[in-house]
């Protein structure tokens, strides 16, 4: 069954009833739905959209879209993709909507011909930088797909062609307009969590990671399981890690200074190119340390960023807050006294030969960060960034949080390949 | 059958330990209550707690005596 997810304008109408409005008033979020002037389009005229890349996400982004089109007065203009089955797919999306785009199997027909307002590009990564900056060429706006590119080099000329142009450029880093990572991190930055020394970071799956080829035809390999091969992909850093480590920069409020990592491939060694089981390090420069991991053998972890400070914790994906207080419901005075008594009668049993008492977690429970969490990120950065292109600018912290994480993953992918600790090179510091 | 009398002494003798016993575990139930910073309300909500300690100290008490009264049996019978 599918998620019925809130409204921008019902989110907003509960924002206002749970007083939480002021916490995010700062955030990028709300800005892009503020009463600054439309300097780019005015509000009846319709938004044309085009899809680039009509591959899952692709067509996950387009179902998105048309959750708020008619009320934001958006049109899907175009759908290109070279792979015929996707295009049809996301085409028959379009009509069940009531839109009948025109459709392309090359970007470059896109651009010229169809004009539109602003692309989604959902392309495989090293295909994102080149349609990236042509569209910039011609005048359009872009949403990408994050990671921004395959290669270092491609994602600097992104976001030079980005100013050049000075055409909007939103990466798929859709955490940066969830509300629950919002209002965390109003309080991140507002010391509720006193000093943070650490954040941990993973993402577990158990899956192979492979898509279904058409009747099992190798010839589409390599162009349907892109994310497989290093000439398209770093895998699992790029596709998952590029999202955490925006998080943690973004928790941080700054970039790291070095990384360091390794990698393997543990588990399914069927012919990929890319790791399946990957640990990084990042330092910043006030010596916290992000500690990421990888792996698709296992889920019992899934997925979390753990922002961890010495007054609390913060666990993004689950939407809850920790005290380092125990503030869980005190257990009466004698019977404390009891369990104490036992504890220190038992603590004094030697384990394995010495003297040894395991460290006891919290017993916190915590409580949610924001009550009601029903809503897709993703639509809400779309809609966002429809109000961007009316606009006519977004703002520059956004763009340069995508660049950075994008940057800093392939750096990771970098030091494991070399097996040194990575900084930043001075041509990529923007 | 033969009746077991229990003199008058010894029943006021065993109430007398059983009040210590309750007084001691009262004040201990005060003590944590102080030290764990816990309500007040525990000093009833938690009677069944301080009754059962009460039980543990009189029944160390009476074993103590036990031991007592056999070492001076022992020691007297010496002499």
């Amino acid at each position: 069954m599918n998620k019925i997810y809130q409204s921008r304008r019902d989110f907003l109408r509960n924002l206002a009833i749970t007083g939480s409005v002021a916490t995010l008033a700062a955030s990028p979020w709300l800005g892009a739905f503020s009463n600054t002037p439309f300097k780019g389009k005015g509000p009846n005229d319709k938004v044309r959209l085009s899809v680039i890349g009509t591959g899952i996400r692709g067509r996950q982004l387009l179902r998105l879209l048309f959750t708020f089109a008619s009320e934001a007065n958006v049109t899907v203009s175009s759908l290109c993709d070279n792979f015929a089955p996707h295009l049809e797919e996301a085409l028959e999306i379009c009509h069940l909507n009531g839109v009948k785009p025109k459709t392309y199997t090359d970007y470059r027909d896109v651009i010229e011909k169809d004009k539109p307002d602003a692309v989604l590009i959902a392309t495989p990564l090293h295909e994102h930088a080149r349609a990236t900056i042509d569209c910039f060429s011609a005048g359009i706006h872009v949403f990408c797909e994050k990671s921004m590119a395959r290669t270092l080099d491609d994602t600097r000329a992104m976001y030079d062609a980005h100013i050049a142009s000075n055409r909007i450029l939103v990466v798929g880093h859709q955490r940066l307009f969830n509300p629950v990572y919002l209002e965390g991190m109003q309080r991140i930055h507002n010391g509720e969590l006193g000093t943070i020394g650490q954040i941990r970071a993973y993402w577990h799956r158990n899956n192979d990671w492979r898509r279904p080829l058409p009747n099992n035809d190798m010839k589409f390999e390599r162009q349907i399981n892109w994310r497989l091969y290093k000439e398209y992909s770093a895998g699992l850093l790029t596709e998952l890690m590029s999202h955490q480590i925006q998080v943690a920069n973004w928790a941080l409020q700054q970039s790291p200074v070095s990384v360091m990592g390794t990698a393997s491939i543990r588990f399914w060694r069927d012919g990929r190119e890319v790791h399946d089981n990957v640990a990084l390090i990042y330092s910043y420069a006030d010596g916290t340390k992000c500690i990421y991991d990888s792996m698709i053998s296992n889920k019992k972890y899934g997925l979390e960023e753990q922002i961890m400070g010495h007054l609390g914790t913060i666990e993004f994906e689950t939407n809850r807050q920790y005290s380092e207080k125990d503030e869980s419901i005190k257990a009466p005075g004698i019977q404390q006294m009891i369990s104490d008594i036992e504890n220190k009668v038992f603590d004094k049993l030697p384990i394995g030969g010495a003297s040894w008492v395991p460290e006891i977690a919290v017993g916190d429970q915590g409580k949610k960060i924001i009550e009601n969490d029903q809503f897709s990120d993703t639509a809400l950065q779309l809609e966002a960034l429809v109000n961007f292109i009316r606009k006519g600018s977004a703002p520059e912290k956004l763009t340069k949080e995508g660049y950075n994480a994008s940057i800093w993953t392939l750096l990771g992918e970098n030091a494991i390949d070399t097996g040194q600790e990575l900084k930043m090179p001075e041509k990529y510091i923007i | 059958m033969k009746d077991i009398v229990i003199p008058a002494a010894r029943i006021k003798k065993e109430i007398a330990a059983v009040l210590i016993s309750l007084i001691i575990a009262f004040l201990i139930n005060v003590y944590s209550i102080i030290k764990y910073q816990t309500s007040w309300v525990e000093l009833f909500s938690q009677i069944g707690y301080v009754v059962f300690i009460a039980i543990i100290i009189y029944i160390i008490s009476v074993v103590l005596r036990a031991l007592i009264y056999i070492a001076k049996k022992v020691f007297v019978k010496k002499l």
